[in-house]
Order: C-alpha cells, then structure tokens, then sequence
C-alpha cells in the first residue's frame, strides 16, 4: 500500500515540478545583444550630436579641470555610454603618446611644451587602444554592469554592492601605464541599492590622482546627494531628429521613419531597434490592429500574440509594450496622427486608457503572467 | 601560424600561465591564452589585467604567427593527450579557429582576436638588480603570512620591498604587517638596487611568484619602476601592478627598548602552543605566559572548554613577567624560525615583543600582546 501511495506522490509531485520548471525557472536568457549591424557603445566609433559636451570634457581636460567624477545623465539610447567610452579611449591612447616619446634606448625626447590640444575626443579604430576598449581587456578600464543572474536567468534590476566593491582594489592598483589613467565606467548608476551608493562614496571621497570615475545614469535623481555633489553632472539632451533621421536612413523603410523617430522621442539607441527589420514589422502591426479602438479583429490579434507572444521573444514583447504606452500617451496629449475617435473622447476616459494600460502591464511583469495574455490584454484596454 | 611541440613542454608552460587567469570572468579574452610563434620561440601571454605572465619556449614553427586561445581549456586537452606525443597547432584559415591536433585526436577550438588582448604596455624600468632563487625565496617565506587581508587598509595588502641601511651595511627590506604582526626581512642590497622606490607587491602576485620559485633555477632579474614590477627567470616573465599606497613608517613599531630576553627551543615551544590553545577559544584563540626564572608557563582558559597548562624550559635571566599572545599569530612566527633558539624580547605585558631567530639575524618579528 505505502508503495503505491509513494508512487502516486512522487508523480504528482513531479508532475507539479515540471509545471513550475516551465514557468519559473525556465525562462530564457534575456537577450539584450543589439542587433547584429548595430556595434555595442564600447565598440562605437562615431560620435552622433552632443558635440558642446565633448568640447566642454575637452576644455575641462586642457584646462586641468578636470574632476575625479563625471555624471552622464538622459534617456536611455541617447549616447551617454558612447561619449564614455569615447573619452575613456581618448585618455588611454594620449598616455600611450606619451609614453612613446621617450626614445629607444630609455632616454627622454625632448617633448613640446605645450601639446596642440584636440579639437575632438575621436579615437581611430585602428589605434591598438580601441580594440582592446572595445573587448574589455584594457588593464587601465574597469566596467561595472548589472550582473547576470544565473538563478533567473535575467541581468539583475539593480547594481549589488559586490560589483560596486570592485572599483576599490582596482583604484588602489598603479596604472599599468606610469601616470596614466585609471578609468571606472559604472553602467546603470541609477539602479544601485542604498548600500552600493554608499560604497561608492567611500572611493569618492577620497580618489587617488589621476583616476575617474564615470556614472551613466538614465535617472540622475536616483543618486544620493552626496554622490550628485561630489561629481560634475553632464546631462544630456535628447538627439535633434534630424540626426536620428540620419541614422536611420538605409535602416527601415522610407515610410516608417517619422514614426520610428516620433517613437523614439530623442534616443538614437531606441529609434535603431525600432527600426530593425523584425521590430518595425511588429510596430506597424500592433498600432494597425489597435483600429482606433473600434471593432477589433479579435482573430487577427489572436495570430498576432500567438506569434509574439512565445518564449524566448522578451525584445519583441518589450517592443511592443513601449508601442502601446507610446500610442496611449499620445492620445493623451493629443500628439499622434489618426485615432480621431479615441482622441475626441473625454480626457478622463484618455487617461483611464493609459492608466489601465500600465496597470495592466505591472501586473503581466509581476505575477510573471502569459505573454499572449500581455498582448491581448492589451487590445482589451483600449476596446 | 602553425607549429609543433613536445606535449610535456607545452603542459609545463601551460600550467604556469594558465595559474593566472581568473576562473570566472566576465571578460572573455581574459580567459584566454596569447600564443606567439616567431623565430624558434612559441611565447605564451596570460593576464588577469593586473599580472602578466609571458613564457617563451623552443618549438618547431612552421609558419610564425599569433592567436589566442582559451586558457584552461587547452591546458585540459594538452593534459589528457599521451605523454610523448607531438602536439600541432595550426590557425584555421578563416582566422577564427585553432586546431590542436596530436597522434589521431583533432580539436578545434575557438579563438578570439589577438588585438583584442590586453598589453601592459612596455614602459621603462630604472631600476634593474638579481637576486639567487633561495633568498627570494626566502624573503616571501618569511614575510606572506603576515599580510593583510583586510580591504581598508590595502596599502597593508602586500610585501613592502625597499632599499634601507642597517647599522652601516645596505639592505634590501622586505615587511608585511596587518596591524597585529609583523615581519622584516633583510639580505644583502643587490647590485643595482641602490636608489630603488620603495614599491608594495599586491597578495596575489607574492603567492603567483612564490609557486613559480618552487622550480626556478638560480637567478631571478627583478625589474621595477614606480608602478610596475617585472620578475624574470628560466624564460618566464611576471609583471605585475603595485598597489598604489603609502606604507606605514613600520621604524616606529619595531620597539627598541625591549629589556626581558627569554630564549626557547622553536620546536618544543611551538608545540607546546599548539597543544594549549586547543582549549582557547572564540577569535583572540589567547595563550597566557607566565614567564618564573627558568620556566615558562602556558596557559589558557575557557568558561566552556576547561583548562590547560604547559611548563618548558627556557633560558631567562628576568624576573617574573605575565604576558599573552594570539596562538595563531605566535604559531605563524615560531614555525618560520628553523634554528636551534628562538628569542623573545619583551618589556611588560602591554608592549610589543620582539621575536627572532638566534640563528638568523635576516629576520625579525613583532607581535602585538592580548590582554588576558
């Protein structure tokens, strides 16, 4: 008898852990690579906009003015990584300058008294620096990211302490260059928890000579005072579109590009993934369905999540999430072409829409719900 | 690039440089191997961004070339083919593979740019001096236990090596302390030293290069600037960061006006500590001694555990004097002294205590007393 109870136990109990495999801790990894002609900011070589910026980092450097801490602040995409990595490179390839100039056999060159400064922080990608910036083996550099969590399988929300906790023993290393420079990027600034913050204090209160340490923050408010106070804050603003309708040509369809730029609202790196081929298609196909919110096709929405809504597809339904928060807020303001029913409709039912929308999205991201739900839960919002 | 080798000489030099790379990094080249074929010569380039190991090696090179290759990878491979067999590798046309072949196994393995791997750039070394193996040896022996570990003080994370004058002869010094203990260590100055900077070699290059002087043959070429420092031996190469800090003035610590010498059989004496403190509990692990004439008691006391007591024999001429020690920390001292006598130099039971070698005047240790 027990025998037989064991069995059915242990069944049941495998049958239960099978499901929570599947929807717990099987979850794919988060694929947060680029698309495949689109290089990642460590890897960039073109600078788009933001040129006052670079000509104030270039002044404050000739000028030796410069602080031991920069906070680079704006939207997410913007450019803020690669004016970073840019200025990293830059530092990195003058101390190897003027490391050659002393002669073959050890003896001091005579050097210009004054070097003719740079009228741009521009790195060639030939210079044996880039390479090396770009693969993360530049013994001066040290990156801080959110770590890859193995458990989930996600990049962690927030930047833990342990990863903080690396920038001290690296900044109380000489430089492998003699009095070159030693350079921290710490990637997402905004998301680190109290005590990483605090950590971090500790290393700006009392920097060693000739290192910096660069926070790229997409929520500047996000920083403790005492770290806003203790670095130069550089914001930077949204792209002209006209510089993202440059860099869009080529990319998407003639006709998808003052959508893509109305969508992306400044940020270059958010305007090249929704040009991407496979991204620009569910755009247009998720604002077509939407229909004005009238009569919706509820068999083609079904194809559609059925199609997007799979494992494995997270960009696709991040995608999508923006599109339909971007649609609800511009039906809000008012600032989107077509849906004339939805916009005469009374401002509170407007904001009722964008409300539910969010809510409706927090819920599917909590409660870890199906993705297909996501999708046409979403089309019910705006019916 | 192509070329073969001896698979015991490629194995030996693999598991050198490959003791470098770190297990779990984020940086894919960093666990990688930069292997350079050119003239005779296969040279082998490992890094964690803060040590660089390079080994040269004669091997049959067919066509010269670089590459790199994961590290611990090809070590494991090289490890499990037959002893005295022959090992091709050969770059893949394409530039993006290497193979490794040796009797019927062939291997490819991925490979990833060789400018993508980091330099340390050459630099200049003013000062340049050798030292014999044993002495080198000898010097970290002496000194690694008492390093710190503890991250506030990182200027304490390493060996201090400086040039220093002890009564009218020049020495090259070596000292480590964690704020408890201390150790000095001294040799002859090295031609070549003199006017050296006073540099702090971090942790894990004092234990990287200590494995390495367990096989190396008699000189090693030790080169430093003011940031860098480069052991060269048997066609290995080291460099390594310093840590980037002020030492402490250590002078001030080292007391000079100990009167109380005590001297004690190293042997017997460690033993003796090491029986008594198996009752001493909690993180101090305190070891009373109570100094009468000839004898010396140890002692030590635990509300939970009971009690123990040990007499040795000692060679004293002072009076009666209570003292106590960390075991671990006294322990650590006694088993570096291999002569016949160890002596103690005390003053009273609040002050630091001198230990030395009666054998050896090379070395010199400073301990910190617990109240108990």
């Amino acid at each position: 008898m027990t025998m037989l109870f064991d069995n059915i136990d242990d069944e049941d109990h495998k049958i239960f852990l099978d499901e929570e495999d599947e929807n717990l801790f099987d979850l794919p990894p988060q694929s947060s690579a680029p698309p495949a002609d689109m290089p990642t900011p460590r890897a960039t070589e073109i600078l788009i906009g933001h040129t006052s910026i670079e000509q104030q980092l270039l002044y404050m450097l000739d000028h030796h003015r410069f602080p031991h801490g920069f906070i680079f602040s704006g939207l997410e995409g913007v450019g803020k990584s690669v004016m970073a990595y840019r200025l990293a490179r830059y530092l990195f390839s003058k101390d190897h300058k003027s490391e050659d100039s002393s002669g073959l056999f050890g003896e001091t060159l005579a050097r210009p008294s004054s070097p003719t400064p740079s009228s741009s922080l521009y790195t060639s990608p030939t210079d044996p620096v880039f390479a090396r910036v770009a693969s993360g083996g530049n013994p001066d550099l040290l990156l801080i990211e959110r770590p890859f969590d193995e458990k989930t399988g996600r990049i962690r929300g927030s930047l833990p302490v342990e990863e903080i906790r690396k920038i001290a023993p690296f900044m109380r290393k000489t430089a492998s260059v003699e009095s070159g420079w030693r350079i921290v990027i710490v990637d997402d600034a905004d998301t680190m928890t109290r005590s990483s913050q605090n950590s971090l204090l500790k290393i700006l209160e009392e920097p060693p000579e000739k290192a910096l340490l660069i926070l790229i923050a997409h929520r500047a408010g996000a920083l403790l005072p005492t770290i806003y106070s203790r670095c130069v804050h550089i914001p930077f603003a949204p792209l002209p579109d006209d510089d993202i309708r440059r860099s869009l040509l080529g990319r998407c369809p003639d006709h998808q590009i003052p959508l893509i730029i109305s969508m992306a609202e400044g940020s270059l790196g958010a305007a090249l993934e929704y040009a991407d081929g496979q991204h620009a298609d569910l755009i247009g196909q998720a604002i077509g369905l939407l229909q004005d919110g009238q009569g919706l096709r509820w068999n083609d929405i079904q194809i559609f999540a059925d199609f997007f809504g799979n494992k494995g597809n997270d960009d696709s339904q991040r995608i999508f999430k923006e599109t339909m928060l971007w649609v609800a807020s511009g039906i809000v303001r008012n600032k989107i072409n077509g849906f004339d029913r939805l916009k005469s409709a009374p401002l509170g039912r407007k904001l009722k829409i964008h409300d539910d929308l969010r809510i409706h999205f927090d819920k599917c991201q909590s409660g870890n719900l199906d993705k297909r739900f996501l999708i046409m839960g979403a089309y019910m919002v705006f019916e | 690039m192509k070329f073969s080798i001896d698979r015991a000489a490629l194995l030996r030099a693999l598991a050198h440089v490959q003791s470098v790379v770190e297990r779990r990094s984020t940086i894919p080249i960093l666990s990688n191997v930069l292997l350079k074929a050119d003239d005779g010569m296969l040279t082998l380039s490992t890094t964690d961004m803060d040590i660089e190991m390079t080994e040269a090696i004669a091997a049959d090179i067919a066509k010269p070339g670089q590459i790199t290759a994961p590290a611990v990878t090809l070590h494991d491979i090289i490890r499990k083919f037959p002893d005295l067999s022959k090992v091709t590798l050969e770059l893949d046309p394409s530039g993006n593979f290497i193979t490794v072949k040796a009797g019927r196994s062939d291997f490819r393995l991925s490979s990833l740019p060789v400018s993508d791997f980091p330099q340390f750039g050459g630099g200049e070394f003013p000062t340049s001096f050798s030292v014999r193996a044993a002495d080198l040896r000898a010097l970290i022996d002496r000194t690694k236990f008492a390093m710190s570990t503890e991250e506030t003080r990182y200027y304490l994370n390493g060996i201090y090596i400086h040039a220093a004058e002890n009564e009218g002869v020049d020495v090259l010094r070596a000292v480590s302390t964690d704020g408890h203990r201390l150790a000095r260590f001294e040799m002859p100055l090295p031609e070549g030293a003199a006017g050296m900077p006073g540099v702090i070699i971090p942790r894990k290059t004092v234990l990287e290069i200590r494995k390495l002087l367990e096989e190396a043959a008699d000189e090693i070429s030790i080169k430093l600037s003011a940031n860098k420092i480069t052991f060269e031996f048997d066609h290995i190469v080291l460099t390594s960061k310093l840590i980037d800090g002020t030492f402490p003035d250590y002078q001030r610590v080292i007391p000079a006006g100990n009167d109380k010498v005590v001297e004690v059989d190293p042997k017997i004496f460690s033993s003796a500590i090491d029986r008594v403190s198996t009752i001493s509990d909690g993180k101090s692990r305190a070891v009373k001694i109570t100094l009468n004439g000839k004898t010396m008691v140890l002692s030590a006391n635990s509300a939970e555990s009971g009690s123990a007591k040990e007499e040795i024999e000692v060679q004293s001429e002072t009076e009666a004097l209570e003292i106590g020690f960390n075991a671990r920390y006294l322990l650590d001292i006694t088993s570096q002294v291999d002569g016949e006598g160890c002596r103690l130099t005390l003053s009273d039971a609040s002050s630091p205590t001198i230990i030395q070698d009666t054998s050896d005047p090379s070395s010199l240790y400073v301990l910190m007393p617990l109240r108990v």
